[in-house]
């Protein structure tokens, strides 16, 4: 069984590096990164990313949020719009074994823009 | 779902057929014929958020509390999005919906509650009162990582009792909910043959569930004592 959600973030415009604040319908508050249930995985199905030219990081923590590590980068090379789906299998797949596996989506740019991403996600615990 | 010619496709009794439940806190059995279904053809709520509340499950929470639960309530005063309706029953069935009076001893509720987010987790109070997951002799309450429910929750309600649950978001999102219940209100007559219950279970005429009452109230005592509980080695020859 699984919960599927859309994600919508965006980079501030002002600063070339950064953390997106993640929204959804699916709730109500907006964290920088998602604490994946004890047991559960969280499967990114696809990503959309619009606007300026920016790197989109999936970073994986183990201990909390302290420390990440990129488990994925997706390129935008310049202002466009790109799509990231692969056919019958999610683009990233992250377990969680603890209370402490978080996962985050961080900004790269060369030059401060105005850059959209979104994507649909899945808990589940199979 | 099991045996077709004993549950329906929601998995509920079929008028005629046996509904056999194993109760743990007495090592024994208790056997109805499920004599009619009264609600047959629209077994269906759509509930609406948990609750309580706005009906958002806060990340790293507990719902209602660490020392409340939650029942399902005919209505919540402060949300406009329950089921519409259900605010017509009488006066004492609005705290929870599926409450059955001690002495309606003919009248069982078979209950499904589908639950989202499907990672929530749910501990189950059967009655209120007396929690009832756990793992050997540990309980569990939301802070364990056993003796919980994700998404489908299902039950049968003996009269007397309140059921009750304690709901925790183990991930960071302050998530709506969602609740949609499918039901059976079964009128019942009480097997008290033990050469019959016999019968029943080695025809694989029953659908066997077990209580979720492994520690004794004495609500559910009080409901216990209306009915003939029979010997759990009746299983021993029954069709699963």
């Amino acid at each position: 069984m699984s919960d599927l959600m859309i994600i919508h973030a965006k980079t501030d415009g002002s600063n070339t590096t950064g953390t997106f604040d993640l929204e959804s319908d699916a709730f109500s508050n907006t964290p920088n990164y998602i604490r994946i249930p004890k047991g559960f995985k969280l499967k990114i199905w696809s990503m959309s990313v619009d606007g300026a030219a920016c790197d989109v990081d999936i970073k994986v923590s183990r201990d909390g949020g302290t420390n990440y590590t990129t488990v994925r980068r997706i390129h935008l090379e310049s202002a466009d719009n790109l799509d990231i789906e692969k056919k019958s299998r999610p683009i990233s797949i992250i377990s969680s074994k603890s209370d402490n596996d978080y996962v985050q989506f961080a900004w790269i740019q060369s030059t401060a823009a105005e850059t959209h991403i979104t994507m649909i996600i899945e808990i589940t615990d199979n | 779902m099991g045996n077709e010619s004993v549950v329906d496709e929601m998995g509920f009794v079929r008028e005629g057929k046996y509904l056999c439940l194993i109760v743990p806190a007495h090592e024994k059995i208790l056997m109805f014929r499920v004599v009619q279904r009264k609600n047959k053809g629209f077994e269906k709520i759509l509930y609406g958020p948990l609750p309580y509340s706005t009906g958002v499950v806060d990340g790293d929470s507990v719902f209602p509390s660490a020392s409340d639960v939650w029942k399902i309530p005919a209505y919540v005063s402060t949300s406009g999005d329950r089921a519409e309706g259900l605010e017509n029953l009488r006066a004492d069935l609005l705290g929870d919906i599926f409450y059955i009076p001690v002495d309606m001893v003919d009248m069982l509720f078979d209950v499904h509650l589908k639950i989202t987010p499907y990672f929530l987790r749910h501990v189950i109070f059967y009655p209120e009162g007396q929690i009832q997951s756990g793992f050997r002799d540990v309980a569990a309450d939301y802070d364990k990582d056993f003796g919980f429910y994700n998404g489908d929750i299902r039950y049968v309600v003996l009269p007397n009792t309140h059921v009750a649950f304690r709901t925790y978001n183990d991930s960071n999102l302050n998530v709506y909910t969602n609740m949609i219940i499918e039901y059976a209100n079964y009128k019942v007559q009480n097997v008290e043959d033990e050469a019959k219950a016999e019968e029943v279970l080695r025809k694989g005429n029953a659908k066997i569930e077990t209580l979720p009452y492994i520690y004794k109230h004495e609500r559910v005592e009080t409901a216990l004592s209306n009915y003939k509980l029979l010997p759990l080695d009746l299983l021993e020859n029954a069709r699963w």
